[in-house]
C-alpha cells in the first residue's frame, strides 16, 4: 500500500482519543506501515463464491447453538450507586465530576 | 480417575510442589473441612515467598479468603459444590468484588472489581476459594507477558525466559502449584501459548461456552474465559462448572457442556494436521526443532495407538494472522474507548483541559505501547477509506477461515499442530518489527477466528530437552467436552507429560498437610 501520510496518523490519534508526541506519531506510522505491509496477503484475497463479505458476519451464528438475542427487558446487572462513585476519579459523592462541556472544547 | 504421567526425573520434585488437584482437593476437604485454615495459611504465605522470584501474582487477598475459608469449614459442604475448598486463581481482567482488576495497565490502578463475573459466581457456588489475582499482558495484549505495568512474569522452567502472554501469571501460577486450577482470558492463544511454554494444560472453550459477563472486553467475538490446570479431570469439574448459558451474555451456547468423561478411545479417532500450515513454518526455519520432534513424535504415537492421522488444509488458514489482528484491534478500538479517565480510572491531572484533550491525555498517560498500537491499528482498520479494504476483507477472511475448518471437520474429528513455534523465548527480546511478534500466535488465533475449542497439552520430552513444548489440539464448536475426554485418552496412553519446574527456581517446599492422607 501506498505510505500513510503523517496527516492520516494525526487524525487516527485523534479519533482514537489518543494524545501522541510527534515522536510517538512518527513511530507509530512506521509501526501501521510494517504491520500493514506484512498484511498484504489479505489485499489479494478473494472471498469464496456465495460469500457475502462483511455483511455476512451475522451468519457466523447460524448453525451454532447460540441463545436467541432477546431476553425480557430486566436490570440483571445494577451497580450500587455509591460503590462505583467511590471509584470515580473526581465526583461530589452524587455525580461524576467532569470538565466544563457546554460553550467550549471540541 | 487418570492423572497424567509424571516421568521419573522430575518425580522426586513432587514432594515438594503442592501437586493437588482440585478433584483430590476437594474430596479431601468435603471429609475434613476443618484442614482448609491451616491449608490456605501455608498455601498463601509459601506463595507470598515464591512469588517474587516469578512475578505471577499481583495479589494475594489473604483476609477475605481466610473469612470464606472459615465460613466454609464451619458449615461444610453443601449438595452441587464439586469445588468445596478448592484455591482458584483470577486473571486480573475478570471482576470479582474487592478484587484488583487493574488488567495490568496504569489506567486501572487501584481500581477494584465492582461486581463478580459470571464464571466468578459459578465457581464460588461450587465452594471454590478464589484467593489471588494474577498478572497479564496489558488488557490482555501480548504474547510474553512483558507488557504488564505490574513487570514481566518469569518462566519457572528458566527465569530468564517468558511465561509467554497474554496469562502469563496465570500459566505459571498453575505450573508451580499455587492452585490446582487457574483462570486466563484466550483472545487468540493467550492461555494456549504459556500453557506451552510452561507445561500445564491450557482449554480455551468453544466461543460462547462460558458467559464473557464480568471478562473486561479486548475483542468480544474471539474472547473466551480459559482454565488452566494439571489435569484432565480437572478441566472436567471446572467447565462444567463455569459453562453454561448466561442471559447476560447474549453470545453464550444455548446446549450445555454435558461431560464426555470415559467415554472415547483413541482408537479410531480421525486426527487432521493442517500439513501446509506446519510445513511452512517447518521451511521457512520458524519451527524450532524441539517443537517439530514433538509434534511428529505425537504423530507416530496416536498411529500407533490406533487413530488416523490424515493430512488435511484448511482454506483461509494463510490470511488467518491478518484477519485476527484487524478483527481483534478493531474490536478492541472499541471496547477500550470506555477508558476515558471519567467514570472510572486514571485521570489525567491537568485542570485546564477541555473533555476531549482530557480524554487524549488520560488514556496517552495511562495506556502502554502495545495497547496504544493496536487501539491505532484498530481505528485505521475502521476508518473511513479504509474500512473496506481491511475490516471488510478481514471478515470475508474470517468467514472464509470457518468454512475451511466445516469442511475439514467433516473428515477429521481433530486437528493437531504444535501450540506456539518455539518453547519460551529469553526476555527482553527486542524487535524493531511487531509483526515478528504476532507470528508467535500463528496456530492459536485460527481457533479463535473460528470459534473453535482447543487445548495444549505438554508433550513428552527426550531427557536433553528442558523447556516445555506444547501441542494443539482444535475441536469443532460445542464439542469441548469431547475434546476434554480425548485429553484423558492422551494421559492414559502417555502421550502427554506432566511436569515440575525444577528446583532452580529455588522455591522453598510447600508443607503438604494431605500427606497422611496418602494424597500427593
Amino acid at each position: 500500500m501506498e505510505t500513510l501520510p503523517s496527516q492520516t496518523v494525526a487524525r487516527l490519534a485523534r479519533t482514537a482519543r489518543l494524545e501522541l508526541t510527534p515522536e510517538e506519531l512518527e513511530r507509530s506510522g512506521h509501526d501501521l506501515q510494517k504491520i500493514l505491509a506484512a498484511f498484504e496477503s489479505l489485499s489479494t484475497f478473494v472471498p469464496r463464491e456465495g460469500s457475502q463479505g462483511p455483511a455476512d458476519t451475522v451468519r457466523l451464528n447460524e448453525g451454532s447453538e447460540a441463545r436467541g438475542t432477546s431476553r425480557p427487558d430486566n436490570v440483571l446487572n445494577a451497580l450500587d450507586k455509591a460503590a462505583f462513585l467511590a471509584q470515580a476519579p473526581d465526583s461530589d459523592g452524587v455525580y461524576v465530576r467532569v470538565p466544563l462541556i457546554l460553550g467550549g472544547g471540541s | 480417575m487418570s492423572s497424567p504421567p509424571v516421568s521419573e526425573r522430575f518425580a522426586p520434585h513432587l514432594a515438594q510442589i503442592c501437586f493437588h488437584s482440585a478433584s483430590s482437593l476437594a474430596s479431601h476437604f468435603s471429609s475434613s473441612p476443618h484442614s482448609m485454615l491451616s491449608y490456605f495459611e501455608s498455601l498463601m504465605s509459601s506463595v507470598e515467598q515464591r512469588n517474587p522470584a516469578v512475578n505471577a501474582l499481583t495479589s494475594v487477598q489473604k483476609e477475605a479468603t481466610l473469612e470464606r475459608v472459615q465460613r466454609l469449614a464451619s458449615r461444610g459442604p453443601q449438595e452441587g459444590e464439586t469445588l468445596f475448598g478448592v484455591p482458584i486463581i483470577l486473571k486480573e481482567n475478570i471482576q470479582k468484588v474487592g478484587f484488583p482488576v487493574q488488567c495490568a495497565s496504569r489506567i486501572l490502578e487501584g481500581y477494584r472489581g465492582q461486581f463478580d463475573a459470571t464464571a466468578v459466581e459459578r465457581l464460588e457456588r461450587a465452594g471454590a476459594v478464589l484467593y489471588a489475582t494474577a498478572n497479564m499482558d496489558e488488557f490482555a495484549m501480548g504474547s510474553s507477558n512483558e507488557n504488564s505495568v505490574h513487570g514481566p512474569v518469569r518462566n519457572p522452567y528458566d527465569l530468564s525466559r517468558v511465561s509467554g502472554g497474554s496469562s502469563g501469571g496465570s500459566a505459571v501460577a498453575c505450573a508451580l502449584g499455587f492452585a490446582p486450577v487457574t483462570l486466563g482470558s484466550d483472545t487468540g492463544g493467550s492461555v494456549r501459548q504459556p500453557a506451552s511454554y510452561c507445561g500445564v494444560y491450557g482449554f480455551k472453550p468453544s466461543y460462547g461456552r462460558v458467559s464473557r459477563y464480568g471478562l473486561v472486553a479486548y475483542g468480544s467475538s474471539l474472547d473466551q474465559i480459559s482454565p488452566y490446570a494439571r489435569t484432565a479431570a480437572d478441566l472436567d469439574i471446572v467447565l462444567q462448572v463455569m459453562a453454561g448459558e448466561d442471559p447476560r451474555d447474549a453470545t453464550t451456547l444455548r446446549e450445555p457442556y454435558v461431560s464426555h468423561w470415559g467415554r472415547l478411545r483413541l482408537d479410531g479417532v480421525r486426527v487432521g494436521i493442517p500439513r501446509g500450515l506446519v510445513s511452512h513454518a517447518r521451511e521457512s526455519g520458524k519451527l524450532h526443532p524441539s517443537v517439530a520432534r514433538a509434534l511428529d513424535k505425537m504423530e507416530a504415537e496416536l498411529r500407533a495407538a490406533g487413530a488416523k492421522v490424515i493430512d488435511v488444509e484448511i482454506s483461509g488458514i494463510d490470511v488467518a494472522l491478518p484477519a485476527y489482528y484487524l478483527i481483534a484491534c478493531a474490536e478492541a478500538s472499541s471496547n477500550l474507548s470506555r477508558f476515558d479517565g471519567i467514570r472510572f480510572g486514571r485521570r489525567a491531572h491537568e485542570k485546564n483541559l477541555d473533555l476531549a484533550a482530557l480524554y487524549a491525555r488520560s488514556r496517552a498517560e495511562g495506556f502502554g505501547d502495545e495497547v496504544k498500537r493496536r487501539i491505532m491499528l484498530g481505528t485505521f482498520a475502521l476508518s473511513e477509506g479504509y474500512a473496506e479494504a481491511y475490516y471488510g476483507r478481514a471478515q470475508a477472511a474470517r468467514e472464509a477461515l470457518a468454512s475451511g475448518f466445516k469442511e475439514a471437520f467433516q473428515t477429521v474429528d481433530v486437528l493437531l499442530t504444535p501450540t506456539a513455534p518455539t518453547p519460551a523465548f529469553e526476555l527482553g527480546r527486542v524487535e524493531d518489527d511487531p509483526t515478528r511478534v504476532y507470528f508467535n500466535d500463528i496456530f492459536t488465533i485460527p481457533a479463535n477466528l473460528a470459534r473453535l475449542c482447543a487445548v495444549s497439552v505438554p508433550a513428552p520430552l527426550a531427557l536433553t530437552e528442558f523447556l516445555p513444548v506444547g501441542l494443539q489440539f482444535c475441536a469443532p464448536q460445542g464439542k469441548d467436552a469431547w475434546l476434554v475426554d480425548l485429553v484423558r485418552c492422551l494421559e492414559e496412553h502417555s502421550l502427554c507429560e506432566m511436569r515440575c519446574p525444577p528446583d532452580a527456581c529455588t522455591v522453598p517446599a510447600l508443607p503438604n498437610p494431605l500427606s497422611a492422607g496418602g494424597l500427593v
